[in-house]
């Protein structure tokens, strides 16, 4: 078990990013960490652009985490996974969904947004283990968009595992039982599958 | 010690005779996070310099904003629209509606504390500014700190036109009750206090309430009272959208897209539902609109704007 691990969630108002916070937080306790939770931007409703902190260690004493000390980022848009790049610690894990939701500013032809080349360039600079992950691709063809932030957390924990940032305590059970456990029972199957797809999706690539 | 804003624990530990340290090294304004902290504590010798976390070198050049919007469907939206086609100087308050300062609405020049935008808007007048001001305040903020501005700028006869937002309920905070509501903060039944009797009782003598989805009648009567001498107010009620009996009637509108020829008029309303299609209009080669419909409420807004009539209304009547 590590001493800390700390995890950025970035996103855009409405995408869920608190919700996908609070299942990482009560996977940190059920793992045996202790760990803690801080939302950073209020404004979750409206769509602006949205932060949350997660700490797991085996003592937490504050849930912010300071800039070049994020070890993991889950970011559910590519522009804001950009956004919070200078957060990160040189070679963190980052799982970047690949998803684009323009700004008010870019559909008004105000600003430009980054192309992939520029958000690949830039993240490759910071680490080599970044990924990406059509989240709603994968939730598509299981015929539910809602899931694809649990295809991101199932792609998350392949992630955890393949660069042995968590050991044996973060089991897939582990994560499925936190998530099952916030889905009503007739969605528990489908949320299993996404879960499953989204670890296939990293897996398949290493 | 280790304390945001004003030296207070600080003051009082020093008071009780023990030797205190804080604002002497840590800063007096901002949020304190772990790098402010830690750079301040190295600053003053705290800690090694060994302890500064460095940063990663990144070029990202400058990103395009995100700031949060008014929701798709917000009934504050046609307001904003029309005061920014009318391009006078607005002086807002403390709510939602502050939202309404952003691009592309971008219709709120001044705001202060709750309660600021009639006193700032009577404060120009008295001035002497050349141009009619408008103050735009929310149902609550007027209960809580509108009614003795209002007042006051009757008394002086300032000639400014104050728009309160009701969308009867207190939004930004997460829709608790409020004195129009008829409900108190427990959800007990309770008295309505009515806003345009209110108003009238503080003396104004033109009030109008309208209803906040007719974006030519508001800008029709808005632009009567901006020729007045003496102060108006005009009421624009609307329930905010995200109440739980207002999302029954969401019913998302479409563009026909045969007949939209990508003008951005809509674009301009800054409704988050309104994207930009994938496909081009011909002659003109720019995008155009596409509403998502897992975000439009079927407000209408952008249907009413729309000079080609490629936004149909909605078809069937939820009630
Ligand atoms: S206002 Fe009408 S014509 Fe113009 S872009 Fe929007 S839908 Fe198309
Ligand atoms: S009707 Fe138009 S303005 Fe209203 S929510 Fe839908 S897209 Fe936005």
């Amino acid at each position: 078990m590590r001493e800390t691990i700390n995890f950025l969630l970035a996103g855009v108002g409405g995408q869920g990013t608190i919700l996908a916070s609070d299942v990482l937080v009560n996977v940190g306790l059920a793992a045996g960490y202790q760990a803690k939770q801080a939302e950073v931007h209020g404004m979750s409703q409206r769509g602006g652009s949205v932060t949350s902190f997660v700490r797991w260690g085996k003592t937490v004493h504050s849930p912010l985490v300071g800039a070049g000390e994020v070890d993991v980022l889950l970011s559910f848009e590519k522009l804001e996974a950009l956004r919070v790049l200078s957060q990160l610690r040189t070679g963190a894990v980052a799982l970047i969904n690949n998803q684009a939701i323009e700004p008010l500013t870019v559909i008004s032809g105000d600003a430009a947004y980054p192309s992939d080349e520029q958000i690949k360039t830039a993240f490759a600079a910071v680490t080599p283990r970044a990924e990406f992950v059509d989240g709603e691709a994968i939730a598509k063809s299981l015929g539910n968009l809602r899931v694809a932030n649990v295809v991101l957390l199932g792609a998350l924990s392949a992630l955890l595992e393949r660069d042995q940032v968590a050991g044996p305590e973060l089991a897939a059970e582990v994560w499925l039982k936190v998530i099952t456990e916030r889905v009503p029972a007739k969605h528990v199957e489908l949320n299993r599958q996404a879960f499953q797809a989204g670890r296939e999706a990293v897996t398949q690539k290493a | 010690m280790v304390e945001e804003l004003d030296p207070f624990l600080e003051e009082a530990v020093r008071l009780m005779g023990i030797p205190c340290e804080g604002k002497s090294i840590f800063p007096i304004l901002g949020e304190l996070d772990p790098c402010v902290v830690r750079e301040s504590a190295i600053q003053a010798g705290l800690l090694p310099e060994s302890a500064r976390v460095p940063r990663p070198e990144v070029e990202t050049g400058s990103l395009p904003s995100r700031p949060p919007v008014l929701c798709p469907g917000c009934p504050h939206r046609p307001t904003f629209y029309i005061l920014n086609k009318l391009k006078v100087p607005v002086n807002g308050d403390i709510g939602c509606y502050t939202l309404g300062l952003l691009p592309p609405l971008s219709a709120i020049h001044t705001c202060g504390c709750m309660g600021a935008s009639i006193g700032v808007a009577h404060g120009a007048a008295q001035a002497g500014s050349p141009e009619r001001h408008v103050a735009v305040i929310g149902d609550s903020t007027f209960f809580h700190s509108g009614i003795p501005p209002l007042i006051n700028a009757v008394y002086n006869k300032a000639p400014i036109v104050t728009i309160i937002l009701d969308n009867r309920i207190t939004g930004m905070t997460g829709h608790q009750e409020n004195p129009g509501t008829g409900h108190t903060l427990l959800g007990k039944e309770s008295v309505i206090v009515e806003l345009e009797p209110l108003v009238r009782a503080c003396g104004v003598k033109h009030v109008t309430t309208i209803l906040g989805t007719k974006v030519d009648l508001i800008e029709k009567t808005l632009k009567e009272y901006l020729k007045l001498d003496e102060p108006a107010v005009l009421i624009v009620v609307e329930p905010c959208v995200l109440l739980p009996e207002e999302r029954k009637k969401w019913v998302p509108l479409e563009v026909l897209a045969d007949k939209c020829n990508g003008c951005t008029i809509c674009f301009r309303i800054g409704c988050p539902a309104i994207l930009k299609s994938e496909e081009l209009d011909e002659k003109y080669q720019r995008p155009k609109a596409l509403i998502d419909p897992a975000m439009c409420t079927g407000c209408e807004v952008c249907a009413q704007v729309c000079p080609r009539d490629a936004i149909p209304f909605r078809t069937v009547e939820v009630e």
